[in-house]
């Protein structure tokens, strides 16, 4: 077959008016209005609530969105050839940035809720701060703050004032202000160059596209790392601020990797259902489609519990708090077994095979199974802080239901949105034959 | 050496051709002919040539399986015994049969095993080590390594026939068919 018949035009892969996909928007934006409505409805029931919920629907969104971009990255900084034809469903989940700032914006005027060390920070932190200043050399700054701590508060505020103090330089208001700033300004100048970028190829067919993000990529790669791991440590790990975990940034990462290949997989079997695109995503791109959501399943599973694991050999007071929250209580305990059992023991039997990653119908149960759990591991992520030592609050769990139906409905609307607009496979990316070509070996 | 004349008997036909296209029609051809005992020399992998030869799924996942998981209840047994019940001794204030300290172990022997079952488990699929094959009876089929892709059909397969299995190799277009046979003492 020569090249020029190998490569199919920009038209080719267009919703066409009036299908299923061409109106896929809408149900999201009804979606969204709905969601919306339940947590508008939250916020004047129950304002504190509602913090949590809506900070909990945000960060299922942004998990989503990361991980997107961090395989549309790893396509560009390995220059592969295979992915190409799958690239563009990826890619639209990167084009859904526009919405993050606005999305991330009710949470604004909800952080002195949220995040206990934003109200204590002027009075309390900047005392236990001068008083360790103020302590010779070799004692320690707890020792200061113990010493010389209020006598209503117990020793386990104090050795929590003590860190707050340590981690004020990090934690205030203003450099927390500037960091989100940067975090939104990297974030749209990733998301935005990838995604018109990689369009602006599908009519050109110009080299110099894929040139140009090739040579963007590894320091795209480098911005993606930082902002994700501080963005994690600022609006997830800051919700328990005396806490200290290193993996933290990886969890999330390792967590946003899974989700983002499920919800390609998903897609693309959407598509392929539809009539939309054949052969040019195959069993064969699938496969390896999962083998990288099984593979990064693995990786998350294997942090989590290095994770947990030396917190629990260690038993250090600060650290354990972290999976006291969450182990303490009978309902929150079942939801952490269900982490361990469902998110990973299940799925890892499902898709291990690799008849269950060539079987579109097993490969999509698990796509669809782990996103789900997605939705339960952000959950034991943020909501334990809503009331500490309370277990699971199910009887307002709507509220909850309402800020992921509205986050994600928005963003889901503007990524169906734009794939009305644009080609459904990367058709102007020189390496299309290669990702056409593709077979396992 | 001796100076008797020795007896030889044919045990392979190798065909040989010229380009991988060549090679995975050929594939095709043996493979719808219904040959059991046969196989294809390459210099290189070629792709779809599973398909091709028809080869159906290996069973190596189901060994690894197997090994992976004796080596993660083989680890459970080994540790509750020795730590838990035998011997149990208190080490960082943790109770001596604690799940999350066994994990590092289950972890490990299930990945020790499992390469074991993976690397072994290979071997006797493949029927490794074979010091020597027919095959290399042949002065032409040292080529298989440069640049000539072969196909070989033992004349133990049920199909065999001199002149049939001659004709079909000839009918897939082999370049050069040849009978290798083996001495007899």
């Amino acid at each position: 077959m020569s090249d020029a018949k190998k490569t199919p035009d920009s038209m080719k892969y267009r919703i066409p008016e009036g299908s299923a996909w061409d109106g896929a928007w809408k149900m999201a934006l009804t979606v969204a209005a709905l969601g919306g409505l339940v947590a508008l409805g939250g916020a004047f029931m129950d304002p504190k609530r509602f913090a949590f919920s809506y900070l909990y629907g945000f960060v299922t969104v942004l998990t989503l969105w990361l991980g997107s971009v961090f395989f549309v990255l790893i396509q560009h900084l390995t220059s592969a050839g295979w992915s190409v034809s799958v690239r563009r469903a990826s890619e639209f989940f990167v084009s859904g940035v526009v919405v993050l700032p606005f999305l991330f914006a009710p949470l604004i005027p909800n952080f002195k809720t949220l995040y206990p060390w934003w109200t204590t920070d002027k009075t309390g932190v900047a005392e236990a701060q001068e008083h360790a200043a103020a302590a010779p050399k070799g004692e320690g700054h707890e020792g200061a703050a113990v010493t010389e701590g209020e006598g209503e508060h117990s020793p386990a505020e104090l050795i929590e004032e003590a860190t707050l103090a340590k981690k004020s330089a990090y934690l205030n208001h203003t450099f927390f202000g500037i960091r989100m700033c940067v975090y939104f300004a990297v974030w749209l100048f990733l998301g935005l160059r990838l995604f018109r970028y990689s369009t602006a190829q599908d009519a050109t067919r110009d080299k110099q596209w894929t040139v140009k993000l090739q040579g963007f990529a590894p320091v795209a790669t480098i911005l993606f790392a930082f902002s994700l791991t501080f963005a994690g440590f600022d609006w997830i790990m800051s919700l328990e601020p005396g806490w200290y975990s290193t993996m933290f940034g990886v969890r999330i990462f390792a967590t946003s990797a899974v989700t983002s290949f499920a919800c390609i997989i998903l897609v693309t079997l959407g598509w392929k259902r539809a009539g939309l695109v054949h052969d040019e995503i195959n069993t064969e791109h699938l496969h390896d489609l999962g083998k990288l959501m099984f593979g990064f399943l693995v990786f998350w599973a294997y942090i989590s519990f290095s994770e947990f694991f030396l917190i629990w050999y260690a038993a250090i007071p600060e650290e354990t708090i972290y999976f006291h929250r969450r182990w303490d209580d009978q309902s929150w305990r079942t939801i952490s077994c269900m982490i361990v059992g469902l998110k990973f023991i299940v799925p890892f039997y499902l898709i291990m095979s690799r008849n269950a990653k060539r079987n579109n119908g097993l490969i999509g149960l698990g796509a669809g199974w782990l996103l789900a759990m997605h939705l339960v591991e952000i959950y034991y992520w943020i909501m334990p802080y809503y009331k500490p030592h309370a277990g699971v609050q199910w009887s307002g769990i709507w509220m909850e239901a309402g800020c992921v139906m509205a986050t994600v409905g928005v963003y889901m609307t503007r990524v169906l949105w734009n794939m009305r607009k644009h080609s459904l496979i990367a058709v102007g990316d020189p390496r299309l034959s290669r990702a056409l070509d593709f077979v396992n070996a | 050496m001796s100076e008797q004349a020795v007896s030889k008997r044919p045990v392979v036909y190798l065909a040989e051709f010229d380009s991988p296209d060549a090679i995975i029609h050929a594939a095709e051809g043996v493979r719808d002919a219904g040959y059991e005992k046969w196989d294809v020399h390459t210099p290189y992998p070629v792709h779809g040539m599973d398909a091709a030869m028809g080869l159906t799924d290996s069973g190596l996942g189901w060994i690894v399986l197997l090994c992976g998981l004796t080596g993660v209840t083989a680890a459970v047994t080994m540790i509750q015994w020795m730590n838990g019940y035998d011997y149990p001794l208190v080490i960082g204030g943790k109770p001596p049969d604690a799940i999350p300290s066994m994990v590092p172990i289950m972890f490990e022997l299930m990945v020790l095993l499992s390469a074991f079952g993976a690397v072994f488990g290979m071997f006797g699929l493949n029927e490794l080590p074979k010091h020597h094959h027919p095959v290399f009876y042949s002065d032409r089929f040292e080529a298989f390594s440069h640049d000539k892709f072969f196909v070989s059909i033992e004349v133990e397969d049920k199909k065999f026939d001199t002149q049939k299995t001659k004709e079909l190799l000839e009918g897939l277009h082999s370049t050069h068919v040849e009978l290798v046979e083996e001495e007899v003492s």
